[in-house]
């Protein structure tokens, strides 16, 4: 608490009240800026605004979380079926990897404000990887997910397959009534004659399509009056064995729902990861000694290369795998060239150091976030019990 | 902190000494916070009913607070930063616990199928 009382009292120090502006710590420290009386005033006015920065954070992803916690509310049944399809164990191997990038982000801080340049060089390149490691991970996933019919695309509604029924179908989504007299028509075991819908395709298909649309657009709850009482409890009867092949596609498209809140939430959190690893780039570039950065800076677009050639190979995608060739081996001979032009003269040490910490310290910040985000997505996603 | 202090003379750091975590804080926090991670998966094995989401909850809720008192300084940082935090939580429970009620508050409407078709209008 002691430099909480230091900070706020630097500005009134008689030293800087007296120098004014252009005095001459100004010459002395490039770091703070000239608008700031002291580092303590500067770095503290960094840290409050990456602190609102985070709170704005916390409050998108907690739209999600909003999403999430009333569609759980409404189908505690269609989270408990569908979570079987996520797999714990590399969910909690993805929650290990960010906690311990998380420390050695920490220990990061804590390597600069000591002024230790090598051992931060080494924590930044660890988190790097975290970062990697966790992607990688996710891919996984993702790519299982994707070969097992439960990929974004195939139920929504914004699917190239649906764009021109839904165009044919607009007149019926307007009009809630005729939803209830397409599913009354199939209840009673008659194919639905109104409702515009003339084409054989689109009434099969109506009923089902109705069922998922209601969720996403009107309150949650509402899709639960529509679904056909069978299919929910030949669900409940079936219980957790029968598979998402055979659920009947109303079921499978509410399961559905489950996986689009699932990619939203994750696909944001990956973002964020995304993010974090080119600041902490951006971080490794400026703790290295300025001599070491012309092979550094073309490594993590060569790293992003490897990450893809990566994602090819898990997802056989061709395509992928010869673009992340090819960036890859463009910035290693890159890099190459760079080192051969030049030697590499300058011994100076990285930016940071116990004066000038800020940018580790708040790059920090963002990424403990992220992976306190992770903390809350592993359990409400991966754990439903 | 003072250590911080000594390593410069230059003019516009003093009343400038960072909180420097020591190695054991970082490393007794990761032990904590893979206990945690291992407890939260375990409870999952067992069926408590409605309790198992509350206690996987509470747990997370315990190893972000250990994550933000000390990976992000909170503890030694000025008390505003943690202020700013607890009450961004606070508007999401807000948010989320009403959007919640106002979900639970249809629900009678929604129970059968004559009366929801009746409640749409």
């Amino acid at each position: 608490m002691s430099q909480t009382s230091d900070i706020s009292t630097s500005p009134s120090n008689p030293l800087h009240g007296d120098a004014g502006h252009g005095g001459d710590h100004h010459v002395h420290d490039p770091h703070v800026a000239h608008h700031f009386d002291s580092m303590g005033q500067q770095v503290d006015a960094g840290k409050l605004g990456m602190w609102v920065f985070l709170a704005t954070e916390i409050l998108m992803f907690g739209g999600l979380f909003c999403a999430y916690a009333v569609y759980r509310g409404n189908h505690p049944e269609v989270f408990a079926y569908a979570h079987h399809y996520l797999d714990t164990s590399l969910g909690a191997l993805n929650t290990v990897i960010l906690i311990a990038s998380s420390l050695t982000m920490a220990w990061a801080v804590r390597c600069s404000q000591l002024g230790k340049q090598r051992a931060l060089l080494i924590c930044l390149v660890l988190t790097l990887l975290g970062g990697f490691g966790f992607l990688c991970v996710k891919t996984i996933e993702y790519n299982h997910k994707a070969h097992t019919g439960k990929w974004i695309g195939s139920a929504n509604m914004y699917h190239p397959k649906y764009v021109a029924d839904k165009r044919d179908e607009k007149g019926k989504l307007k009009a809630p009534q005729e939803k209830n007299e397409a599913n009354d028509a199939k209840g009673s075991g008659e194919a639905p004659v109104g409702g515009g819908v003339t084409t054989p395709a689109a009434s099969t298909d109506g009923p089902d399509r109705s069922a998922i649309a209601a969720p996403a657009a009107g309150p949650a709850g509402v899709s639960a009056s529509i679904l056909d009482e069978d299919h929910a409890k030949a669900a409940h009867a079936a219980g957790h064995t029968m598979t998402y092949e055979d659920l009947p596609k109303a079921e499978q498209e509410r399961v559905h729902i489950f996986f689009q809140i699932y990619y939203l939430m994750t696909g944001l959190h990956s973002f964020h990861v995304i993010l974090g690893m080119f600041l902490i780039f951006w971080l490794v570039v400026r703790a290295a000694k300025p001599g070491d950065r012309k092979w550094i800076v073309p490594l993590f677009p060569a790293a992003m290369g490897l990450f893809l050639v990566y994602v090819g190979i898990v997802t056989h995608s061709t395509g992928v795998m010869i673009s992340g060739v090819v960036i890859a081996g463009l910035l290693g001979l890159y890099a190459l060239w760079r080192v051969r032009g030049g030697a590499g003269e300058s011994d100076q040490a990285g930016d940071f150091g116990p004066t000038y910490f800020a940018p580790v310290d708040i790059v920090g910040l963002y990424w403990h976030l992220v992976d306190l985000i992770w903390i809350f997505l592993f359990p409400l996603l991966y754990l439903i019990h | 902190m003072s250590q911080s202090s000594e390593h410069h003379d230059t003019a516009g750091h003093e009343g400038f000494h960072p909180h420097v975590v020591s190695p054991r804080v970082l490393l007794t926090v990761f032990g904590i916070l893979l206990v945690l991670t291992m407890l939260t998966v375990a409870v999952t094995k067992i069926d408590l009913g409605k309790l198992n989401v509350w206690i996987a909850l509470i747990i997370a809720v315990a190893k972000a607070g250990v994550v933000g008192l000390y990976f992000m300084h909170l503890r030694y940082d000025r008390p505003f930063h943690g202020i700013i935090l607890v009450v961004s939580l606070m508007f999401v429970a807000l948010f989320i616990g009403i959007a919640l009620m106002d979900s639970d508050a249809y629900q009678p409407n929604l129970q059968g199928k004559p009366a929801a078709s009746e409640a749409m209008p």
